[in-house]
């Protein structure tokens, strides 16, 4: 096996447990081909999805698993292989070792926990929908289960809650351990052989019960460890004392109670011949049914034998009170004859004779009826004592083939031993296999003989007996074997450890799928109860619109129309939505919201602008719902998790890569991909000044604002600094006062910064580009993501005193206009409209002055990857665009005022990057290259001035 | 030669010409350039205007008697090292506010060293305004009015103390401009070819420092 997991730290910053490593994935196609391939397996807790990559530097994954309700099994047995059973799929893995299966597990395991546990916060702190009405939502919330409760129903549900941790769990519920199994099948062999008659519970069911109550609760025993493992003698004892006893005690109780009724047979005075006739009928059904109970014991043939006899000889007895009977009533007879020799021969004494005559005819009649029936039950005697001799034979049998059994056993450990001896360890244990083959069908030879003679339920409960027998057989022949060899029985151990572990791990398991599940229900309710309420909500708008509809359509019918009053108020509250309120003010980044209505007394504006911001809505609603959306956060996804877990430190430089920046950056991503882009730039800078670098600039910065004792440029570049604080953002609620929750992070960055750059100090501009980092990264890497910027993104001399840089790059602007935009080139050279007076601040704040937030962040994500380019890029992109209106445009001041206003014809990001990317190839980056250079040395020499 | 360049879009007859001219705000940084502009372009104040990077762009357009005049606002970047773009910003225009701070002595002097350079660079008509920005804040103030005014008057400016915050005198300073601005009769000149090549011209040459 040549799989090698390579597991590796938890990246720091992210404070998650992540693994990755090489695996084998075991498909089974069609026909039943079983094909094994190596693919790159990568976790990490930020993403309930487990990815698989052709190759641990792939960007691109080749499929994924979901985690968040996923079920993970494994069988002991197989070394080092575990299934992750996902939306009835099941994804069979392979690793070289059982240890690193425990870590896989445990990190599949702690994956899925914080999934739903993230999932579940996320749900607790979604939004609540106020209704229209003002209601505090969560009053609505209780009007809805106060009145109409919507229990769950209790009763159905934790059945199929079961069935369904089952069926994902089916094989693990079947390979719920052995040693689970045969203890419930020892259990259970003892039910049945105490109470034959009663149908045993099947296993399976008892299994799956055992977790959860009705309720849906866990038993209390669920966590509990089942009891450890007996010693397989000590289960044997255990058996055997069950197997005899039983019976034992059955005859026991038999023989008491025949006993009894023979007492009372024969303690009674002789009343009449019918009681005692019917006494023995009895008898004979009691034998009957002790023949039963005899018949459905094999293991205690002498005891019959006893049973037996006794038998007989109570029945000789009855016999013999029958005749004693019988000589009474001929006793009897005399006696009336006497009578009636010496009585007068009247009716009446004639009548009674012939009723005697009839009653001693009656006597015979019975009489010569017991006799038979005491024939019948000599004969079954009879048979009875063959049945003894049939089982004394197959005790006989089965001592027999105990004997054989000790000597082969004997005889192998001799052989074992001699082997042993001789060194052939390999080829002995292959013969202990085969000879505990052999002594296994040895076994089945008695079994055979038994399960004949035995009866239906017998047989049944011999075989119930014989399974776990032969298992316990086979394993004490294993140890019998094995007393002398240490190595095979620790292999067992080996087996009962693992499977002991798997036992615990899938105890974990079922408690953790069960809260799982618990939480899912819960936010299923929740989410029931939010649609409530959204349709409630539909509802009263709808209702209203209707209203309003009305009132406009029919203004003649005076029932239709509204009071004056009431059309401002269904204005005025519909102003009221849930997005407009507090909270949502700014959007995520703290940004504020543009969009703030400026009350018009005009109906159709404000219709126009609810209609324009419902659009708007619904918009970006579908396209967090498009199917291309979902696919580009799943590439994102897919990379992160290979590029946190292989190499938590940097990013690599792919064209894969690109192509993914170049699609922008999920926001929920930006600050993990901008770090690791940082990092990349500035990690040998990094390492040559060490850590805590950025504490020391810092330090300096503070030492010597308390001293007062800096110098005059610096003290200026200070003023400069705390002066632009509170004007950078001004958009933005993290930066638009002196005191806002950045503004003191941004000092530290600039100060820090201009201690580490001297030579560009603070140029305005640079508060721009640390406020963007601060939106996403902490102090210090902001700090980094600024030297990044300066120092290796933007050619040098962009943001130096004279801006030489920035100043060059305008030329070379106008020359790729000139080559990319030839009309646009020429219209405005005809104007004598001079492009830098725009494009400068484009480039030296990378478009943050110009574009919305949502658009240059997604440009600086390419920015930061590819650097300088990406900015001609999008300044060309942007002429490209407005090219058309500008064109349209014939005076300097329309051209002017066209293009100061080039960002309104930007709808969003994708258009543009379109151009930027596809449209405006090829763009050599040495032509700019040999551009830049050449105007630099030209403003040099001419002492730089436009 | 600046009273040419106002191209009006001449309406026949009408008292009304449309006039068009670029007017430059040169200053210090955080002085007010961008709110004096936004006071007057907008009708809006923010506390913590952004600052202005490379220089933006507006226009207004105010109604005198016989004439509307459309300012095109250029309103440049206060830092230091922007200062080398400014020629590029100022060269052609026909008007300028130098603004200063009234409560930073620092920012007059650099005010007095625009007014120097625009009469040394800019164009030799153009009509310059001196605004004495956040008035409001006159407690604190560092800069006299009676400094400032002299000043202004040595040099032939227009003088202001003016508070975007309050709008105090916003609107004025402009329109002081407006009026000061040459209407020259309409000419038919189509609109926008502003005859602005001379001075750039000069500039080419001379810009330089």
């Amino acid at each position: 096996m040549s799989a090698t997991a390579t597991i590796s730290p938890p990246a720091r910053e992210l404070r998650t447990s992540a693994i990755c490593g090489y695996l084998h994935r075991i498909e089974v196609r069609s026909i039943g081909l079983i094909t094994r391939r190596r693919y790159w397996f990568a976790l990490c807790d930020s993403t309930p999805y487990l990815y698989w990559y052709k190759d641990s530097d792939d960007i691109k994954c080749i499929g994924r698993v979901s985690l968040s309700g996923a079920a993970f099994t494994y069988d002991p047995k197989e070394k080092g292989r575990f299934e992750i059973h996902s939306n009835n799929e099941v994804i069979v893995l392979e690793c070289s070792s059982d240890k690193q299966r425990n870590e896989w597990m445990r990190a599949l395991q702690s994956t899925r926990k914080r999934s739903w546990k993230t999932t579940k916060s996320q749900s607790d702190s979604s939004l609540d929908i106020s209704s229209l009405t003002g209601r505090n939502s969560s009053a609505v919330l209780e009007e809805y289960s106060s009145p109409s409760p919507v229990p769950p129903p209790r009763s159905p549900k934790p059945k199929k809650r079961t069935q369904f941790a089952t069926e994902n769990l089916s094989e693990s519920a079947e390979s719920l351990n052995s040693s689970e199994n045969t203890q419930s099948i020892t259990e259970e062999l003892c039910e049945v052989t105490e109470e034959v008659e009663e149908p045993p519970t099947p296993t399976e069911e008892s299994s799956t019960e055992w977790y959860l109550n009705p309720n849906g609760q866990l038993n209390e025993r669920s966590l509990q460890m089942p009891k450890t493992i007996e010693s397989p003698e000590s289960v044997l004892k255990r058996l055997a004392d069950h197997s005899i006893e039983a019976p034992f005690r059955a005859i026991r109780r038999n023989l008491s109670s025949w006993r009894g009724s023979r007492q009372n047979t024969v303690d009674e005075p002789v009343v009449g011949s019918r009681v005692s006739c019917r006494q023995v009928v009895n008898l004979s059904t009691f034998s009957k049914f002790k023949k039963g109970t005899v018949s459905s014991v094999d293991l205690s043939p002498e005891e019959k034998v006893i049973e037996l006899s006794d038998k007989v000889s109570s029945l000789e007895e009855v016999v013999d009170s029958l005749r004693a009977a019988l000589l009474l009533a001929q006793r009897n007879n005399e006696a009336l004859k006497k009578i009636e020799d010496m009585g007068e021969n009247n009716e009446e004494m004639r009548e009674y004779l012939l009723e005697k005559e009839r009653q001693v005819t009656e006597l015979h009649i019975s009489n010569s009826m017991n006799a038979r029936r005491v024939r019948d039950l000599e004969d079954q005697n009879l048979k009875l004592e063959d049945t003894i001799n049939d089982l004394q034979q197959s005790v006989e049998a089965f001592r027999e083939s105990l004997r054989t059994k000790e000597e082969l056993i004997l005889r192998m450990c001799e052989e074992d031993h001699r082997e042993d001896l001789l060194g052939s360890i390999s080829e002995r244990s292959l013969n202990v296999s085969t000879d505990a083959n052999g002594i296994v069908s040895d076994v089945e030879v008695p079994e055979g003989i038994l399960v004949d003679v035995s009866s239906v339920d017998c047989e049944e409960a011999t075989r119930r007996l014989m399974r776990p027998f032969l298992l316990f057989m086979y394993v004490f022949i294993f140890r019998v074997l094995d007393e002398e060899n240490v190595r095979d029985i620790g292999e067992l151990q080996d087996l009962v450890d693992g499977y002991r572990t798997q036992n615990q791990f899938l105890n974990a398991e079922i408690v953790e799928l069960h809260a799982i599940i618990q939480s899912l229900e819960t936010r299923e309710k929740k989410l029931i109860r939010q649609n409530f309420d959204l349709e409630a909500c539909y509802y009263q708008l709808k209702s209203r619109y209707l209203m309003v509809l009305n009132h406009f359509k029919s203004p003649t019918k005076p029932g239709k129309i509204m009071e004056p009053g009431v059309l401002k108020e269904l204005l005025e509250e519909s102003a009221r939505t849930p997005r407009e309120s507090q909270q949502n003010l700014t959007d995520q980044l703290g940004f504020y919201n543009k969009d703030e209505f400026s009350t018009s007394d005009d109906l159709l504006d404000t219709a126009s602008f609810y209609m324009k911001k419902a659009g708007d809505i619904v918009e970006a609603t579908k396209l967090e719902q498009s199917e291309e959306y979902m696919k580009w956060l799943q590439s994102w996804d897919s990379f992160l998790v290979n590029n946190t877990v292989s190499r938590p430190v940097g990013i690599m430089s792919s064209p894969d890569l690109k192509t993914l920046i170049r699609t922008g950056v999920p926001p929920a991503y930006r600050g993990r991909v901008w770090k690791s882009i940082v990092t990349h730039w500035v990690k040998d800078k990094q390492a040559e000044l060490g850590n805590g670098y950025y504490q020391s600039m810092l330090k300096k910065a503070g030492t010597k604002k308390q001293d007062g004792s800096y110098d005059a440029a610096i003290k200026q570049v200070a003023i400069f600094i705390d002066l632009d604080l509170a004007r950078t953002l001004p958009t933005n609620k993290l930066f638009d006062e002196p005191d806002s929750a950045n503004i003191e992070k941004l000092r530290n960055v600039l100060y820090a910064f201009r201690y580490h750059n001297s030579h560009v100090g603070y140029c305005q501009g640079l508060n721009r580009l640390a406020a963007i980092a601060l939106l996403y990264l902490d102090e210090q890497d902001a700090f980094w993501f600024l030297v990044a910027c300066v120092e290796h993104l933007q050619p040098e001399g962009y943001y130096t005193s004279s801006l030489i840089g920035a100043v060059a790059d305008q030329k070379v602007l106008r020359d790729l206009v000139a080559e990319k935009l030839p009309k646009l080139a020429a219209h405005l050279r005809s104007l004598e409209v001079d492009l830098s007076l725009f494009a400068l601040c484009w480039f030296l704040t990378c478009f943050v002055d110009v574009l919305p937030h949502s658009i240059y962040l997604t440009i600086f994500d390419a920015f930061l990857y590819e650097g300088n380019k990406v900015l001609f890029r999008f300044a060309l992109a942007l002429l490209k665009i407005c090219e058309p209106h500008v064109l349209q445009c014939k005076t300097i001041g329309t051209v002017h005022q066209c293009l100061s206003k080039a960002q309104d014809h930007i709808t969003d990001f994708k258009s543009l990057a379109q151009v930027a990317f596809n449209e405006m190839n090829p763009f050599p980056q040495k032509a700019i290259e040999t551009k830049r250079q050449l105007y630099v040395t030209q403003l040099k020499d001419s002492g730089h001035c436009m | 030669m600046a009273a040419r360049n106002a191209g009006g879009a001449a309406r026949p007859g009408g008292p009304n010409r449309t006039c068009q001219f670029k007017l430059v705000l040169l200053g210090e940084s955080a002085v007010g350039k961008s709110s004096l502009v936004l006071r007057f372009v907008k009708g809006q104040f923010h506390e913590y205007q952004e600052s202005t990077i490379g220089a933006a762009f507006l226009t207004q357009t105010v109604c005198l008697d016989d004439a509307t005049i459309k300012f095109e606002i250029w309103d440049t970047a206060g830092q230091e090292r922007y200062h080398s773009l400014a020629p590029m910003y100022y060269r052609g225009a026909q008007a300028a506010i130098v603004v200063y701070d009234i409560t930073n002595q620092e920012s007059f002097q650099k005010a007095k060293n625009w007014v120097k350079e625009l009469q040394r660079q800019a164009s030799p008509n153009i009509v310059m305004a001196l605004a004495g920005n956040k008035a409001d804040v006159a407690n604190k103030r560092t800069v006299e009015y009676e400094e400032a005014n002299a000043y202004a008057e040595d040099n032939a400016l227009l003088f202001m103390e003016t508070s975007a915050k309050t709008s105090m005198n916003v609107n004025d300073i402009f329109m002081a401009i407006a009026k000061k601005l040459p209407i020259g009769p309409a000419q038919g000149e189509p609109t926008g070819t502003v005859d602005m090549n001379q001075p750039q011209q000069q500039q080419k040459g001379s810009c330089c420092k």
